[in-house]
């Protein structure tokens, strides 16, 4: 699955199997963990089965009560609108009644039109043993990255054509780095033009995450794909202190705020870097270490080829950082936006870069907090002025959301699971951007949608939340029974109801990927939409699916 | 008294005026474009006359005193039995009941830092005192129109540094102490000061002719910080200073550092000489940036005050200061005597290549981890970049970061104008009150005073959505003749002096704020006197005496009798 929070049973059953002994280890940190519950007197005991709905209307409803949780994209084929969500194909040339057109046969990535190949591909994400749901991560003793070491499967990306989108055929695999992470899925960014960026570390080296939840840390990957089956490296970027042999640069880190003075200076390996971070003094728990990677994806607005040149990536604890990838050989950091740490000392605070607003001058970065029940530091999300790239200044904060008022809870806090933002829509999309509108996906919260005509002061203006789904056990309902371990597994039900958002900017249709299936919304402050098939006229990112047949 | 820094002094003022026809002549050959600092341009859309109306929003006139233009108003002090002066200008003001305020000391007062000596036992006031600045009210490209002006600042004689009066009887000012801070320097700016009666006092001064790393066309001064020692405010003593490196371009190593400005990059900046620069070397060098024109050069200067809302010797560590195009910056104070820089908020050039970018800080929403950032424009007509007043999370002082601006003034739905760039005059903040003020700071409310947008007051409850929830605009005062209604009247050679000199009379209506926290009550000094003013989102005003039991700052004025 393309979202991050899904993890293959196998391994997630190994992962509880040891639980009771990470406990029996007695880890000096506080209990309350990654991913886990940690509700509060305030919070709710039950999850809230009703529909809240502002200034939005529901289209559609596919198979409501499955977690339909992926990113969807588009493409246009045989005068049809196809969705791709997940392992499936959609058709929703009428958004009314959206059917499927190949249920499991697909592959859940970046889909674009391959100009010099003339066909749709989609490039996948291959990672090892990601996502340590587990209390303490790779702190775990029982955990710690021998999974990760001995995981056998590829790590980078897969390219696969899917010009006939009901036979995906595989083109190749290509390795980002065996000893590395591989690559992750919505940090990597591809749109059918010369050059891949994907998120990933490389090899064993990038040893300094200081977030629990990932063994190694992720930078940016730059890979050549003129021929879709046959990807060569271009070039890596990271920030000076990722790697192993760069614990001085490290300790320099503004997100650090001097905590890692204590490290040793000399390389250490991956299993010596874990045990090294384990037990830094000052950061609040294991499960709220700075998240020192790139989330990503780091990507320009306009293909480097056709003249391209500046990059804006979500560097998590980095901040937003702004490249100049002209000389794509050699990227080159101009500017950079890093308010840590007072924001960003956890958590993922610059998850992803909103660039649809970019040509008025400003981007919003989105931020995705990993623990629920506010467990952790409120993260913002920045309107930022880029219109001198080289440096970024935040202008404003997306209002925080407010539950409605007829919802049985005062804050999302209080109403289970996790209430952040998590991803901004994929920049791939059918239409132009709106200049004025933005949605965003809420967790908990649901879906917001933002009146952003006046960047300094942007306004939510509709949300839609759908019934929480998932399982609340009578013994897990109370702060006590937090730590319980049937509690956090059961937790994993119902953390990210709504994940995923997409927008067709042409027909004005708002998608929500969540747990209890995949939504289709329209918003009077978007426009009205079309409820009928219509052709794809024009694509979002200049260059987009170019040549790509009607 | 000149404490404001529109003011001067009448002799120096007319010196300068007799070089008018020199620098006019410099102008003519010079390549730069021919409007300037503080002189008109106006638009087609802009209204031809001065619109004399008063627009009030959620805003209440209770006194006014008319006939005062009210420069340094906002300064308040007990007097016995809970009675209130205003000192304001060259004037004292009894206004205990502020419906009537009576000016007891016409002509004889005082503007600047007020606060209660405990040592001494006495109220003083300290007021600074500098060379002439803003040469281009004479010449429209100031410095760079005409060179000569450079010895003009040399040649004045008047008090550079500050002067301590005694003001404990409002009636009968005495001046017990001047001090200067640099017989070649540039004296102490009026609005960028603080001293709060404690043992240190700071000011905005260049100390000395070394300080040539201005690039604005206003003074040839750079100035910088100066910390002095006022324990005894008879023998002020010099503690420290520091300024960002570049500035002080007169002495060995800073061009250097100067050239390595961001918002000089790309300005020509490789060609100004590797050497130190004296006044007339900078000037020269600086002339040749390519700026857009000679009255939108960066303010590469502070335009403090720095603000220590805790003493240093009471434990203070922080201060908070505006540095103009440079941003503003934190210092760390505990060792008073070398100054560090900890954290700066720097948005140029975006933000900051003209007009003062950060011109003062208001630090009344400290406690909650915020400051707000005003800026001023120089020119009239939004011949300028827009500069925004920032909020600013503060809470890591060494990572200030910025969070909101104010939402930017819209005119009355009933103006004869569409936006404030077409009433006349100058559009812009320019100051927040004092942060010496009777009565505990409401840390959600702020009033700024907004030159031709008048007085606009600031919810601040939510510091990341403020909004503005009352104003008061004034009548326009000033004159405008009818041949500088347009443009072409202040760049025909006939009429374009006295257009120039004409719109010094109304390009800042309302200049200066204070306030009164317990009673409520906030003070505009305009072109068209004092007004007295209150507002339902501060609270409902108390019109007669009373006695200050609290200040705006915990430390300010302890001692003083009630």
């Amino acid at each position: 699955m393309a979202n991050h929070e899904r993890v293959d049973r196998p391994t997630r059953r190994d992962f509880l199997k040891l639980a009771g002994a990470a406990a029996a280890a007695g880890v000096a940190a506080p209990a309350l963990a990654h991913h886990h519950p940690k509700p509060t007197p305030q919070s709710i005991q039950y999850l809230d089965k009703n529909s809240y709905i502002h200034n939005m209307e529901i289209i559609a409803h596919f198979e409501p009560g499955t977690a339909r949780s992926g990113g969807v994209q588009i493409m246009n084929y045989k005068g049809a609108r196809l969705a791709f969500q997940g392992r499936d194909v959609i058709d929703v040339s009428d958004p009314r009644n959206p059917k499927y057109a190949n249920k499991g046969g697909a592959q859940s990535g970046e889909l674009s039109f391959h100009q010099q190949a003339k066909k749709w591909v989609i490039m996948t994400t291959a990672e090892a043993a990601r996502e340590l749901s587990t209390p303490y991560g790779k702190y775990d003793p029982a955990i710690g990255v021998k999974e990760f070491r001995e995981f056998k499967g590829l790590r980078g990306i897969r390219m696969w054509d899917a010009t006939d989108p009901m036979s995906v055929k595989q083109l190749c695999e290509y390795s980002t780095g065996q000893t590395g992470s591989g690559a992750h899925i919505d940090g990597s960014y591809y749109d059918g033009g010369k050059y891949a960026y994907v998120a990933a570390a490389p090899d064993d080296s990038f040893t300094n995450l200081l977030s629990c939840i990932l063994p190694l840390s992720h930078c940016v990957n730059i890979i050549d794909l003129s021929d879709p089956a046959a990807p060569k490296p271009v070039t890596s970027w990271w920030v000076p202190g990722q790697r192993n042999t760069e614990m001085k640069e490290m300790k320099k880190w503004q997100c650090v705020a001097g905590r890692c003075n204590d490290l040793p200076e000399k390389p250490m390996t991956l299993e010596e870097t874990v045990e090294a971070f384990k037990h830094l003094k000052g950061f609040p728990a294991l499960d709220r270490m700075p998240y020192t990677q790139i989330h990503g994806p780091s990507m320009p607005t306009r293909r480097i080829e056709d003249g391209g040149r500046i990059a804006y990536g979500a560097w998590s604890a980095f901040g937003m950082l702004v490249h100049d990838f002209s000389d794509i050989k050699n990227p080159k950091l101009i500017g950079k936006f890093d308010p840590s740490p007072l924001y960003g000392g956890d958590g993922i605070p610059f998850h992803t870069i909103w660039l649809g607003t970019e040509s008025r001058g400003f981007t919003i970065s989105v931020s995705e907090s990993l623990n629920p029940d506010c467990n952790e530091s409120w993260l913002p999300l920045w309107v930022i002025d880029v219109r001198d790239p080289r440096n970024p200044v935040p202008i404003a904060q997306l209002p925080r959301p407010r539950p409605p008022k007829e919802a049985p809870y005062t804050d999302f806090c209080f109403a289970r699971g996790r209430f952040s933002s998590h991803i901004s829509p994929n920049h791939k999309a059918p239409g132009r951007f709106s200049q004025n509108f933005f949605a965003v996906s809420f967790f908990n919260a649901g879906l917001r949608c933002y009146d952003v005509s006046e960047p300094l002061a942007p306004k939510e203006v509709a949300y839609f939340m759908p019934p929480r789904t998932g399982t609340l056990s009578a013994d897990c309902r109370t702060t006590d029974a937090a730590d319980k371990q049937s509690c956090i597994d059961e937790a994993q039900s119902f953390s990210r109801p709504v994940d995923n958002v997409f927008v067709e900017w042409d027909r004005r249709l708002i998608y929500a990927g969540t747990t209890n299936g995949l939504y289709i919304l329209s918003c009077p402050a978007l426009g009205t939409p079309v409820l009928e098939n219509a052709p794809v006229r024009e694509w979002t990112m200049p260059g987009l699916n170019a040549g790509a047949p009607a | 008294m000149s404490n404001n820094h529109e003011r001067f002094e009448p002799p120096s003022r007319r010196q300068f005026l007799q070089m008018t026809v020199g620098g006019a002549a410099a102008v003519a050959a010079g390549a730069s474009a021919a409007y300037a600092h503080h002189h008109g341009k106006p638009m087609p859309q802009s209204l031809p006359y001065l619109d004399q109306r008063i627009y009030l929003k959620n805003m209440e006139i209770v006194g006014h005193i008319p006939g005062v233009r009210g420069f340094g108003a906002g300064m308040v002090m007990p007097t016995s039995g809970g009675q209130r002066v205003l000192f304001s200008g060259g004037d004292v003001f009894d206004v205990t009941d502020p419906r009537n305020p009576r000016n007891i000391n016409p002509g004889g007062g005082a503007s600047g830092q007020l606060a209660y000596h405990a040592p001494s036992k006495r109220w003083l006031m300290m007021t600074a005192s500098q060379v002439p600045y803003f040469t281009q009210d004479f010449m429209p490209g100031g410095k760079y129109s005409a060179p000569q002006t450079l010895k003009m600042f040399k040649d004045w004689d008047g008090l550079r540094g500050i002067r301590v009066l005694d003001v404990t009887d409002p009636t009968k000012i005495t001046k017990i102490a001047e001090f200067s801070t640099g017989k070649t320097g540039s004296g102490v700016h009026g609005d960028s000061f603080f001293w709060d009666g404690g043992k240190y006092a700071y000011l905005d001064v260049a100390p000395d002719d070394t300080y040539t790393g201005m690039v604005a066309n206003l003074t040839p001064y750079s100035n910088s910080l100066m910390i002095v020692d006022v324990t005894d405010p008879t023998a002020i003593k010099e503690v420290s200073r520091w300024h960002v490196p570049g500035q002080r371009a007169g002495v060995p190593g800073e061009t250097a550092e100067l050239k390595k400005w961001r918002i000089l990059q790309g300005r020509g900046v490789e060609a100004i000489p590797n050497k130190t620069l004296t006044m007339e070397e900078a000037t020269e060098a600086f002339k040749k940036l390519k700026f857009e024109a000679f009255d939108r050069m960066p303010y590469t200067m502070s335009h403090l005050p720095l603000y220590v809302p805790k003493r240093v010797e009471d434990g203070g560590r922080y201060g908070y200061g505006t540095w103009s195009a440079f941003g503003f910056i934190v210092h760390d104070l505990s060792d008073i005597k070398n100054p560090k820089a900890v954290g700066r908020f720097d948005p140029a050039p975006q933000y900051g290549m003209d007009g003062i970018p950060f011109h003062t800080a208001w630090l009344g929403l400290l406690d909650r981890g915020y400051v707000v950032t005003v800026s001023e424009s120089l020119n009239p007509d939004c011949n300028e970049s827009w500069l925004p007043c920032w909020i600013i999370d503060v809470r890591d002082p060494r990572n200030p970061v910025p969070v909101a601006q104010l939402p930017r003034p819209l005119p009355p739905p009933d103006a004869p104008f569409d936006d404030f760039c077409f009433s006349r005059g100058r559009f812009s903040p320019h100051l927040p009150p004092h942060l010496s003020a009777p009565g505990k700071i409401a840390s959600n409310f702020l009033p700024l005073t907004y030159f031709n947008a008048g007085i606009r007051c600031y919810d601040l409850s939510n510091p990341l959505a403020p909004k503005e929830v009352a104003y008061f605009v004034c009548p326009h005062g000033g004159e405008l003749s009818p041949e500088c209604r347009t443009y072409e009247g202040y760049t025909d050679p006939v009429t374009g002096e006295k257009c120039r000199k004409e719109s010094l009379t109304f390009n800042r209506p309302a200049d200066l704020v204070g306030i009164e926290w317990d009673r409520k009550l906030i003070y505009a000094g305009t072109t068209t006197g004092v007004y007295i003013l209150s507002t339902p989102a501060l609270g409902k005003p108390t019109l007669g005496a009373m006695p200050v039991t609290e200040w705006s700052l915990p430390q300010l004025n302890r001692g003083a009798p009630v």
